[in-house]
């Protein structure tokens, strides 16, 4: 499945090295009671930011865990 | 009619969580099967605490009354989790009745059965532990949301607790899946029936959230997070 079209909680719990990154960009979705029901997608559109930027960003915090917290 | 004691029924249930074949066996040979036709009390406020229940399907409101007559709703209760259960390791009288609010099918054992099983099963009581730790800890949450919080933002956090219980997708948003009526909403955040219609029609005409009689919809879900957590305003794309 795209990045883009998996529950944010399934991207965190799958690949938690995002964590970092989602936050960097503002977003609450750690720990959100509603991250089980949104989408990368719907996340993105929410908090009014870019789509595209948003991927590369956690595809290479995920690609390198230990330079996440660098990333964003 | 009550489903036959099979061990499968407890798979999933935090509270039997870790335990192997023959310990499930063991509880579910101890346990009773009971039907509660929706609208009934499985049990009331201040009845002798006969047993520690846990629900297999449908929904239970637990709901506390006080000397005033106000009441309100401490929780809500799906498949698969433990009520009414510290009562008999307290003071041996239930704190609150526990509504069917849907038919129901739970699973209970007797004061004496609950207390045996955890001796033999170190791990039901280490769950259970697990179990009320979480509870007290959405108490503290609500008790400091309730000393400080503006309604609104209660409101909020109440809608967000039901939908990390019984949240579903569905087409135009995230449906809180529980028979849940404005009053439910009032008695679980301290403040009024008008205050929570206000605060829901104020929030439907944002097209936040849409009520039934008996159903919510969160259509921008993230429009509610923002309102719970003080989130500050997304900026406005070009």
């Amino acid at each position: 499945m795209e990045v883009a079209d998996m529950t944010m909680a399934a991207l965190m719990s799958g690949r938690p090295a995002v964590v970092p990154v989602l936050l960097r960009h503002g977003l609450a979705c750690p720990g959100c009671a509603m991250a089980p029901f949104m989408t990368v997608r719907e996340a993105a559109e929410a908090y009014g930011l870019e789509l595209g930027p948003l991927l590369d960003n956690l595809t290479a915090a995920d690609r390198h865990p230990a330079l996440s917290a660098e990333i964003g | 009619m009550p489903p036959p004691p099979d061990p499968a029924l407890l798979r999933g249930m935090p509270l039997f969580a870790g335990l192997g074949a023959d310990a499930l066996a063991d509880a579910v040979g101890l346990a009773r099967p009971r039907l509660h036709p929706r609208g009934t009390a499985i049990f009331t406020q201040g009845e002798p605490a006969a047993a520690g229940h846990a629900l297999i399907d449908g929904r239970v409101k637990i709901v506390q009354t006080g000397p005033d007559g106000q009441q309100v709703v401490m929780r809500f209760i799906g498949p698969g989790e433990m009520f009414g259960t510290l009562a008999i390791f307290t003071d041996g009288l239930y704190p609150a009745d526990a509504v069917a609010v849907a038919d129901c099918v739970e699973l209970s054992w007797p004061a004496a059965a609950m207390t045996e099983l955890m001796d033999r099963h170190p791990m039901i009581a280490r769950n259970a532990l697990s179990i009320i730790g979480g509870r007290l800890r959405e108490l503290q949450n609500r008790l400091r949301e309730v000393a400080t919080e503006r309604v609104e933002r209660r409101i909020a956090h109440a809608l967000l607790r039901l939908v990390r219980q019984a949240g579903r997708r569905v087409e135009a948003g995230v449906e809180i899946d529980f028979p849940l009526s404005r009053q439910d909403v009032a008695e679980m955040t301290g403040t009024t029936l008008h205050t929570v219609s206000r605060t829901l029609s104020a929030w439907e005409s944002q097209g936040i959230v849409e009520s039934g009689r008996q159903q919510v919809v969160i259509r921008k879900p993230h429009a509610l997070v923002a309102i719970a957590e003080d989130l500050p305003p997304v900026p406005k794309r070009e």
